[in-house]
């Protein structure tokens, strides 16, 4: 299903985040591949608790990043999309 | 609160430790199984792709080609001698050093080449210790392949830990005696954690009378062992057929040895012929703590390992025996080895080539003679490879009949100022014929006598 602002994206369990040398390094063990978060991605990632609808995850970093620029949230329903594609995220 | 990025999908980057698609070769394409669990990699050994000059193939001693190879164990050596918190540089080691030996074909490379040789988290570990104006020159992209397998190591090694630590507890309690072989009792022994010894397998030695016994317990905890095993050619081998169990997402694989040595290697060492008291490896707090070899038979078994038919010596292998020898230098009887087991001192020897002595050379561990033999870091395929290669018969032949002079050296003992000429002529003819017959006699004993787990 494609990703839109109502849909309630949640952490697929067993995928791991971790901050090696200042960059986040988001792995999976069952994947043969890791996947590398900036900062932002980062903290995209760590609100999707499963609970939180992503209209909620864009008006929570847009009250902590007020100069975000105009599409912030389509930057983030393509991150979250990317995440899911890439099976680190499940989107209900 | 962080710096309001901007956001791009392309900057949630996707890496893989494996990257299939930059091989465009087929020839002698090998499947290497990840170390630590049942994810597979793609490697292509030979033909480069057309858009890289990177060539993942061993370094021969006298062609002056520079390659992945090359890289790591310059690597492997640099992060040995440095230790943190004052990584500086290392005389030998100036940033001239890897600007001037290394491009970027050597860096784009070194990840794959790594995760085949075992060190993807030693030289992880070691990039991290370059000065900044070397690691300047790395691509992000070979250092977070690296930082990312040396996590899934990492992970891996936590799984497999605490499977050891049941088995043991298990063990104990069942009243069979176990010994932790190769990597599963280095991990600790030799390593500062376990985790920068990635291994394939959990490796145990039990009396032969205590297999099944083993095999009870392992199952009780969650091992499911095949029945036979997988080659027919395997006959009356020295390990059980394997078990495996799933732990935390990754496949943790058992062998029950009853013998140390493979039936294709001359020799024994079991639980009833010991050369020297065991070890004690202490594996960490609240663990349990393991049997290993002692010193002794501890080289026996690395150095006949390491040398086992295998297309590229692996590095993790050449590293343990570096290791340890220099660790562990003082407590080795070392009269004792040079008098029975002198094949143990040529195969540390051997490995000097590759990484270069810890220590001064002494009597015993003399400097080896320069040039060396040729194929300095090749071995021998094993004959199943050999058989199915996709080459000729005469090119058959020759993988047969005319390995790597390093190798043979290696495998037979013979030092290297020795000639290998008696080797080649005899020695290495009858061990081969003496391979084949071992085969032979197994597919027929299999045909006509069926042998299931437990019949070893």
């Amino acid at each position: 299903m494609g990703v839109t602002l109502d849909c309630i994206p949640a952490p697929i369990a067993g995928v791991e985040v971790e901050l090696v040398e200042g960059e986040y390094l988001m792995y999976q063990p069952r994947f043969s591949r890791a996947i590398y978060l900036n900062p932002t991605a980062a903290l995209i990632w760590s609100l999707c608790d499963g609970v939180r609808p992503l209209r909620e995850i864009v008006e929570l970093i847009r009250a902590g990043y007020p100069d975000a620029p105009p599409d912030l949230a389509k930057d983030i329903v393509d991150v979250v999309a990317r995440l899911e594609e890439h099976g680190a995220l499940a989107v209900t | 609160m962080a710096d309001a990025l901007p956001l791009h999908p392309d900057r949630c980057e996707m890496l893989r430790p494996s990257h299939p698609d930059y091989w465009n070769g087929h020839n002698d394409r090998m499947v290497p199984r990840f170390p630590d669990g049942d994810v597979k990699a793609e490697h292509s050994v030979g033909t480069a792709p057309p858009d890289s000059t990177c060539r993942s193939q061993y370094a021969e001693h006298a062609t002056g080609v520079i390659t992945a190879y090359d890289l790591a164990r310059d690597l492997l050596v640099y992060g040995s001698i440095v230790t943190p918190p004052n990584a500086q540089q290392v005389s030998g080691y100036k940033t001239d050093h890897w600007h001037g030996q290394y491009g970027s074909g050597q860096w784009h490379c070194l990840a794959e080449e790594a995760e085949y040789h075992g060190v993807a988290p030693l030289l992880s570990l070691a990039v991290a210790r370059l000065p900044e104006q070397v690691r300047s020159i790395v691509a992000d992209s070979a250092r977070r392949t690296l930082q990312a397998l040396a996590l899934r190591h990492r992970r891996a090694s936590q799984a497999r830990e605490a499977v050891i630590d049941r088995l043991l507890t298990e063990f104990t309690s069942g009243g069979v005696r176990v010994l932790l072989l190769k990597g599963a009792a280095l991990a600790h022994c030799l390593y500062a954690k376990p985790e920068l010894r990635p291994m394939a397998d959990i490796d145990i030695l039990v009396d032969a009378d205590d297999q099944m016994r083993a095999v009870a317990i392992a199952e009780r905890i969650g091992f499911v062992f095949a029945p036979h095993h997988a080659s027919s050619f395997a006959g009356n081998f020295h390990h059980l057929p394997p078990g495996t169990k799933q732990q935390s997402g990754y496949t943790i694989t058992l062998e029950i040895h009853r013998d140390v040595l493979p039936p294709d290697q001359v020799g024994s060492i079991t639980l009833r012929n010991l050369t020297v008291p065991l070890q004690t490896i202490n594996r960490g707090q609240d663990r349990p703590q393991g049997l290993a070899l002692g010193h002794i038979d501890m080289l026996r078994h690395l150095t006949r390992h390491a040398f086992e038919p295998v297309a590229r010596v692996r590095l993790i292998h050449l590293h343990d025996l570096w290791q340890y020898q220099a660790r562990f230098h003082d407590e080795i009887d070392w009269p004792h080895l040079q008098s029975r087991h002198p094949g143990v001192i040529t195969a540390l020897r051997l490995v000097h080539y590759v990484l270069p002595p810890l220590r001064e050379p002494d009597g015993v561990l003399s400097a080896v003679p320069r040039p060396g033999p040729s194929g300095i870091g090749a071995g021998m395929l094993p004959l199943s490879k050999i058989a199915g290669a996709p080459v000729g018969p005469t090119t058959k032949l020759k993988m047969l009949f005319d390995p790597p002079a390093w190798w043979l050296h290696g495998y037979y003992g013979i030092p290297p100022e020795h000639s290998l000429r008696r080797c080649r002529l005899m020695l290495h003819p009858a061990t081969v014929a003496r391979w084949l017959a071992r085969r032979l006699a197994a597919v027929a004993r299999s045909r006509f006598m069926p042998s299931n787990l437990g019949d070893a």
